[in-house]
């Protein structure tokens, strides 16, 4: 499968974290699975019109990860066993999502309650779809 | 680290006026170096006194590890070099100027010439006076990537060319010169393009260096973060090596920071506040910060 990778070069986060991060994802999500071959240095560098050094930077990082295995002279590959993100990594990422909730909340004047409200609206918004997509 | 570009103190004067003062660049072999910089504020001076175009009033430079002055010609048949404005003689065609130029390179490759006319489609039977502003970009860095050089310096390479065109050249750039462990040192105004493609970068302004350091330390360490806070820091909070301007914002503090961002952040998180927020800065917000300002040229 091809992953679509799309990129903020202007974002605050290095392109390789960039890179990093989506394969990351998609491995942890299913979009990639295991033995999935993914694009070569200098096959990501030109479609995303990067330097391929930051390409490989990526790559060691995730090889070194034990998320792909790069075999020399065959390719880049998911590796084998499982991928699954850290439960702190998850927690994490969660935290940041609620932390610009509350940023956004204080610039806007909200109230601790009407946050509240509007918080628990959405979940059970979310609890309905979630119902019916069973 | 081996230098593909090196210099110290280096400065060029014009009567009095300093053009390029005291400049001390490195840029690492392998790399892409982003040259940047306001107009008029030294890089295309720079960039003659490396290629020996110009000679400099004092201080010193080495290009692939050549004297500037003393070793100048050995430079430029190792080098590739495009212009900001590429002077072209109108009269000829591209095939003729192609023919004129690979005299001078011992190292020329006609297998490259064909590989990039083809590529960019170019017409080398026609006089360059009838080429584009594009054609004319095109049929430079041709010329400038047919000796095979190690080292590729270009001025403001893609203001003339359309998106597609842009990303056409950059990924040649990328493919044939990186790819393979070269060096490319350019100057550029489209910060975009630079964002995506350099792997360092200097700001130079007045002719002096202001700021230079590697694209993903930049995007990590030069952040500004907005605090609220429940009460006033103590005195001496803000004097912590890394931040470089704090500024009142109402109730709140804008405070700027270049480097050690994550203690500062964590310094900042644990005091009692109502709001900490971090902005991430981009490239053209760093070159405003650097290089813009009150006593531009």
């Amino acid at each position: 499968m091809k992953l679509h990778f799309y990129l903020q070069p202007s974002s605050g986060v290095p392109i390789y974290k960039q890179i990093i991060k989506q394969i990351k994802h998609a491995a942890a999500g299913g979009l990639l699975s295991a033995g999935d071959q993914l694009p070569s240095v200098r096959e990501l560098s030109e479609d995303l019109t990067i330097n391929p050094n930051t390409v490989s930077k990526a790559y060691q990082e995730l090889e070194r990860d034990g998320i792909i295995e790069i075999i020399h002279g065959v390719g880049t590959f998911v590796s084998k066993g499982n991928i699954f993100m850290e439960e702190k990594e998850k927690e994490g990422l969660m935290k940041n999502a609620v932390k610009q909730l509350f940023t956004e909340a204080y610039h806007l004047g909200f109230s601790f309650e009407r946050l509240k409200g509007l918080f628990l609206e959405a979940y059970e918004d979310a609890a309905v779809k979630g119902r019916k997509g069973d | 680290m081996v230098l593909a570009v090196e210099t110290i103190n280096l400065t060029k004067e014009f009567n009095s006026f300093k053009a390029v003062d005291g400049l001390n660049l490195q840029v690492p072999e392998g790399s892409v170096f982003g040259f940047l910089g306001p107009n008029g504020s030294g890089k295309t001076t720079t960039i003659r006194m490396l290629l020996g175009i110009t000679k400099p009033t004092s201080g010193e430079g080495k290009v692939l590890g050549l004297d500037i002055v003393k070793d100048s010609l050995n430079i430029r048949a190792k080098i590739g070099y495009m212009a900001e404005v590429p002077e072209m003689y109108g009269y000829m065609t591209g095939e003729e100027l192609i023919r004129f130029c690979r005299g001078f390179y011992p190292s020329w490759e006609d297998g490259l010439v064909k590989k990039y006319s083809e590529l960019f489609n170019l017409p080398l039977k026609n006089k360059i006076s009838s080429l584009s502003k594009g054609m004319k970009s095109q049929l430079a860095l041709i010329i400038a990537l047919a000796p095979n050089p190690s080292l590729l310096i270009l001025d403001e390479p893609t203001s003339g060319l359309d998106p597609i065109k842009r990303v056409q050249f950059l990924n040649i750039i990328m493919k044939e010169i990186v790819g393979t462990g070269k060096t490319v040192f350019f100057s550029s105004h489209l910060l975009s393009d630079v964002e995506r493609v350099c792997d360092r970068v200097a700001f130079i302004k007045n002719g002096r260096l202001v700021k230079t350091d590697s694209m993903d330390k930049l995007k990590t360490q030069e952040k500004i973060i907005r605090a609220v806070f429940q009460k006033e820091p103590p005195p001496g909070f803000f004097e912590k090596p890394g931040i470089k301007k704090v500024q009142r914002e109402g109730n709140g503090y804008l405070i700027s920071v270049e480097d050690n961002f994550e203690e500062i952040f964590e310094a900042c998180k644990k005091m009692p506040n109502f709001l900490i927020e971090v902005i991430d800065q981009n490239l053209e917000d760093l070159f405003v910060a650097y290089v813009g300002g009150d006593n531009d040229v």
